[in-house]
């Protein structure tokens, strides 16, 4: 709802984002702790006053992304977003977006890529050599040196990254030419150097299916779900198909975000057109050391055994805002009313579903219902977003591509 | 051979880049930064007609007629017009308009029903079907909302909220 509620012209809704992103500074009357000590002392991490200044813990999560609410200026540049990596509570690491082209350009419709490519193209290419040249340089300054160079990921996602140690903590800088730079922080050095999470590597393969089929529950109404799939909102960004990657990705445990992904991709200056999304899919699966191996549409009994195993699925589908109406509204009101039905699929429901004419939207299915007859998928949008309900048979009727990750 | 090349190139381009949507894709809907709310929350509830400040949006007066200036989608589908009947100052109904185009749904029985679900879907019912068929009734709120349409061109599909 409170997606269609922003509702309006694209540039007024990036707009509406930025202005919401530069709320009230969080630390103004805190004089004890410096905005940026963050970058240094790991101490500052667990201070009631940093910890406050991000966007509050969603309920009932274990594993979540939230955002820094406050504006902050660090070498020189004022982010794009700062988001804290939370499990149990406990800050473990932060991504700093100082430039994202997809952020930067915002939603890019095919027909316009070009044009807006050519006239709009130079300005970004400008200042990525402005900010890339602001973040390593302070960085370099915070550090005392420059970094030590390592190659993380596997096929499209390899890339060579600087790894940097300052006061007690570490980073890991990410430049990506005309693209990307970012800045993830680390409690230590050996973090900031790895992508699989430390629980992750130290897990033996049958460790792992059991830590993640433990994640699955069944509920007294029925539902098989996993709820500690981290939600990453793409923003007014053409992210739906990389945002969903990141949310399963950051669940199996790897540490890498939306924008690596979107720059694996080629998703360039806000546009998808010539984008490689299904290699970067299987780079993704590689840095995992998962499988993941796909169908041409949704299979509900391929879906059903992962999530039992408490693997997530990403589907691929047809979308179109007016059926999206009905799934944000039903949702509402079944969170009031659980006696609510979807409606029947029938001949002339299936007529108002979404056709090939329609967008080409990416979402998570992370529970299902089988006695109702519903899958329950999540949105990369928000909190909001999560745990909504579709006809099994509609899923399958709109999609196009489906991912079922396994170990 | 060389035309089927090219065209099946194409359709591999397509499909690869079409692979999103960024996460504010909506028509135009201007009704909602004006009046921070969806027209149908608004249009259910009468409190919020009776202000004083005034309707929320911007409204053109052709008698006891008002217009909305924004545009506004209604139960997620673009409206191509949205009217209030006023009597002595006071609002007394709104009415919607859906216009089938090609923007919309297939034809007229399509938009018809996707507005209805989407009505269904908005207020948690499944409302009462109007006598002669051809529309639904909803009780919500402090309001009724009544969905019909034409059979005849140019086909549109109506609903209107008043009070009680």
């Amino acid at each position: 709802m409170h997606r269609l509620l922003r509702s309006g012209a694209l540039a007024v809704l990036g707009f509406l984002a930025m202005a919401e992103f530069m709320a009230a500074p969080a630390f103004a009357e805190d004089a004890s702790v410096a905005p940026t000590d963050f970058l240094t002392k790991s101490a500052t991490w667990t201070s009631p006053q940093f910890l406050a200044a991000w966007s509050p813990a969603p309920a009932n999560q274990t594993r979540m992304c939230r955002r820094y609410r406050g504006p902050l200026t660090i070498f020189g540049v004022q982010p794009q977003a700062i988001q804290g990596w939370f499990e149990d509570g406990r800050l473990t690491s932060i991504t700093i977006v100082f430039l994202d082209s997809g952020a930067w350009f915002g939603y890019v419709p095919d027909a316009e890529a070009h044009s807006v490519a050519q006239t709009k193209g130079a300005a970004f290419t400008t200042l990525y050599r402005q900010v890339a040249a602001s973040v390593q340089s302070g960085l370099e300054q915070l550090a005392g040196n420059k970094g030590r160079e390592v190659t993380l990921g596997l096929g499209l996602l390899k890339s060579p990254m600087r790894v940097f140690r300052h006061g007690d903590l570490a980073s890991r800088l990410t430049l990506d030419q005309d693209q990307l730079v970012k800045l993830n922080i680390f409690p230590n050095e050996n973090a900031a150097s790895q992508l699989l999470s430390p629980e992750r590597r130290a897990m033996k393969r049958d460790e792992i299916a059991r830590t993640f089929a433990a994640e699955s529950h069944t509920l007294s109404d029925g539902d098989r779900i996993i709820e500690t799939v981290p939600v990453i909102p793409q923003g007014d960004r053409a992210y739906c198909g990389v945002s969903t990657l990141a949310m399963v990705m950051r669940y199996l445990g790897v540490g890498l975000d939306t924008e690596d992904y979107a720059a694996a991709a080629g998703i360039h200056f806000g546009s998808t057109v010539r984008s490689r999304i299904k290699e970067t899919y299987d780079a993704a699966g590689e840095t995992a050391e998962a499988h993941l191996p796909k169908t041409t549409k949704f299979d509900f009994a391929k879906a059903k055994a992962s999530i039992d195993a408490g693997l997530p699925v990403i589907v691929f589908r047809r979308w179109s805002q007016e059926r999206d109406y009905l799934h944000t509204a039903f949702a509402r009101n079944f969170a009031e009313n659980p006696a609510l039905e979807l409606p029947r699929p029938d001949l002339n429901d299936q007529k108002l579903w979404p056709t090939k004419e329609g967008y080409a939207h990416a979402s998570i299915v992370n529970g299902y219902n089988e006695k109702r007859g519903e899958v329950i998928f999540t949105e990369s949008w928000s909190e909001r977003a999560r745990n909504r309900r579709m006809r099994i048979e509609e899923l399958e009727g709109t999609s196009y591509l489906a991912y079922y990750p396994h170990f | 051979m060389k035309t089927c090349l090219a065209t099946g190139a194409g359709l591999l381009l397509l499909a690869i880049s079409a692979g999103a949507i960024p996460q504010t894709i909506t028509t135009p809907n201007l009704f909602v930064r004006a009046a921070g709310m969806n027209f149908e929350d608004f249009a259910s509830d009468p409190d919020s007609w009776d202000a004083k400040s005034g309707l929320k949006g911007h409204w053109e007066a052709h008698g006891d007629t008002l217009k909305l200036k924004e545009s506004a989608a209604v139960f997620g589908i673009a409206a191509d017009e949205v009217t209030a009947q006023q009597k002595d100052g006071q609002i007394q109904s709104f009415r919607v308009l859906f216009l089938v185009g090609n923007k919309k749904v297939g034809g007229a029985s399509d938009l018809a029903g996707q507005v209805l679900a989407n009505m269904r879907a908005f207020t948690g019912d499944s409302g009462t079907g109007v006598p002669g068929g051809g529309g639904a009734t909803f009780k919500y709120k402090a309001v009724t909302m009544t969905l019909s349409f034409s059979r005849t061109r140019p086909v549109v599909v109506v609903v209107e909220f008043k009070r009680g």
